[in-house]
């Protein structure tokens, strides 16, 4: 209710924060931007940006417009923008991405997928 | 002739009736010898803006609601609860049971007087400064519509608040959560939204989730709604269907 009252450490922006010590399972649905920094186990899917930091944990397969990872992701990743993989990153699954940006030592153990469009996607009716 | 009679009469009537009525609800503790004088100065100033209205005594009623529903239908027009942050919260409920029960109270204001210290800052979150200054906001009447949040049949204006230790969450049936350090949970009614706060000690991070329902269990803990009003698990907090008027100062926090 009040202008003060709710101090996130963690990023002023995001509409859902999970932070270090707590561990979520179940179908993980958000609209805004989402930060993980605990453990999730399930789903995750958000119409806006997910960043996923250091030491947190996903056991899912992951949906969002935009993503940052620096954290452990087993599961499929789908973004439909721009998937930015830091150096402490480790995704174990298949990604598809429309832009990629791998720093040195993140580790990517299934099949990348990127450049297309969602309308690129859809089968002609031809 | 006696229909213009009558149509000439009926405007005297309406002059003898108070323009606004304020009822005042005193807390007990306010008739204590402690706050004598700052009860004095608060009927002072009340007197001097020109809001007089009847006074209730909480002490000598037996049920709060009975006595806002009883002024209501007689044509009170701002109910002030003089006191503390239980005696507001206590005006908060019977409010919205009367707007969910009557066709009653929808467009009645709620205010609040402090009395005492503002231990909890409820005061200060709704603008107000204790005693005689919250009078002068009495006045200026801005009045601001509230959604409040809803702990099963009970409601609450600020915050639902319990100590965790292993406390499971479940969040709109579709996922729950797991805490697994000691720390709070705290559900700020933000407007009309309800967000979930955890706060734990480890690497003082917070997690943060807005949700629609939430069931609280398997905790030893109560849960006190309003900084004072306290509930045992299981719980399920939502957001309430009613919303009240509230009176409100220009340095309120929401």
């Amino acid at each position: 209710m009040f202008k003060n009252s709710v101090k996130n450490t963690n990023n002023n922006r995001a509409e859902t924060i999970i932070g270090p010590s707590v561990k979520v399972n179940g179908n993980f649905h958000g609209d805004g931007d989402i930060i993980i920094e605990g453990e999730v186990e399930g789903n995750v899917k958000t119409k806006n940006t997910l960043t996923v930091n250091s030491g947190a944990k996903i056991i899912a397969d992951v949906i969002a417009k935009n993503a940052k990872i620096s954290g452990s992701i087993n599961g499929n990743v789908k973004i439909d923008n721009c998937l930015e993989l830091e150096a402490s990153a480790k995704i174990a699954g298949d990604i598809s991405c429309k832009e990629i940006s791998v720093a040195k030592g993140a580790i990517i153990n299934g099949h990348c997928q990127m450049g297309a469009d969602k309308a690129e996607e859809k089968p002609s009716k031809a | 002739m006696g229909t213009a009679k009558w149509e000439q009469t009926k405007p005297k009537k309406n002059r003898l009736k108070p323009k606004s009525m304020h009822v005042y609800v005193y807390d007990t503790y306010v008739s204590e010898k402690k706050y004598a004088a700052q009860i004095a100065k608060i009927e002072t100033r009340i007197t001097d803006l020109g809001l007089n209205g009847k006074i209730i005594r909480l002490g000598l009623i037996s049920s709060i609601d009975q006595a806002i529903i009883s002024e209501i239908k007689k044509g009170a027009k701002t109910i002030v609860m003089v006191g503390g942050v239980k005696l507001l919260h206590q005006g908060v409920n019977a409010l919205a049971k009367i707007i969910t029960s009557e066709t009653l109270g929808q467009n009645i204001p709620l205010a609040f007087i402090p009395v005492g210290k503002d231990e909890f800052g409820a005061g200060q979150i709704l603008g107000l400064k204790a005693g005689e200054e919250a009078c002068n906001v009495l006045s200026q009447r801005r009045i601001k519509e509230v959604g409040l949040g809803k702990a099963d049949n009970n409601y609450f204006l600020f915050s639902a608040q319990i100590a965790t230790n292993d406390t499971i969450l479940e969040i709109d049936e579709n996922y729950t959560i797991k805490i697994k350090k000691p720390g709070l949970i705290k559900v700020e009614n933000l407007k009309n939204t309800l967000n979930l706060l955890i706060t734990t000690k480890k690497r003082n991070k917070n997690s943060l989730f807005p949700f629609k329902n939430l069931l609280l269990s398997d905790s030893k803990h109560p849960l006190i709604l309003d900084f004072v009003v306290e509930l045992n698990l299981p719980v399920k907090i939502t957001t309430a269907k009613e919303k009240i008027n509230l009176i409100v100062g220009s340095s309120r926090e929401f």
